[in-house]
């Protein structure tokens, strides 16, 4: 009687010992942890240098200056500013509001 | 006409071919009027072009500043000019006058929208794309058969 609580004794202790060791092997190591905790912590700076480097807002498109410095600016006989060769066969009357 | 006029600077008017006469209407009346106005005091420090470039590259925050005056100066000062002198011009009124004879003068012409264009005195009514200034102004330029 004995002899067989014995044995059912140690069984159990066998399959409590397989069954630790089973859980052990499926939990990560300590090696995959970190790598694990790299990854978490590599696309967060990945994403900033990405952020820094190319802007997910367009930037502001600079608008070119309505004329070069080289360009000859006059005011006619009515008063308006003439940009260009006075002598310019063709003229371009401008007709237009700032707002 | 702002979106295009580098483009016929660059090809027609450096080129001596073209020259570009501004008329500003005031359509929006006071707003305008002060507009204008910054773009003469702008001239008086040589500066009508660049500041003329400088209200349209801003129009929307002048069209909501609380003070547009004051908007107006900040821009003068923006493009480096002396915004005491600025400000001083901007305060005396002095091209006033002058802007709404200017205005009346077009209205007088059957210029009643913007913008408005006249090459040669052919009219283009509405702003154009630049192929189709290029197609009028190249007509102009073409020799006479």
């Amino acid at each position: 009687m004995h002899r067989s609580i014995a044995i059912t004794l140690l069984v159990s202790i066998a399959l409590l010992i397989a069954g630790c060791a089973s859980a052990t092997s499926d939990a990560p190591t300590s090696a995959t942890t970190a790598a694990n905790s790299t990854s978490a912590s590599t696309p967060t700076t990945a994403a900033i240098s990405i952020r820094t480097s190319t802007p997910t807002v367009p930037l502001p498109t600079t608008v070119a200056p309505a004329a070069p410095e080289s360009v000859p600016m006059s005011v006619d006989a009515d008063g308006y500013h003439v940009i260009g060769d006075p002598a310019a066969p063709v003229v371009m009357t401008d007709y237009s509001d700032y707002f | 006409m702002l979106e295009v006029e580098p483009q016929l600077i660059t090809q027609y008017v450096t080129t001596g071919q073209m020259q570009i006469v501004v008329r500003p209407l005031l359509q929006y009346g006071p707003d305008s009027l002060l507009a204008a106005h910054a773009a003469e005091c702008a001239h008086e420090q040589n500066a009508f072009i660049a500041m003329r470039s400088a209200i349209y590259d801003v129009q929307g925050t002048l069209y909501m500043a609380d003070d547009l005056q004051a908007a107006l100066a900040d821009v003068a000062q923006s493009i480096a000019l002396d915004r005491t002198a600025f400000s001083a011009c901007m305060a005396s009124e002095r091209y006033n006058e002058a802007l709404y004879q200017g205005y009346t003068r077009a209205t007088s012409s059957g210029i009643v929208a913007r913008p408005v264009f006249e090459l040669n005195g052919q009219r283009l009514i509405g702003s154009q794309s630049l192929e189709t200034f290029k197609r009028v102004i190249d007509a102009l330029l073409a020799p006479a058969p």
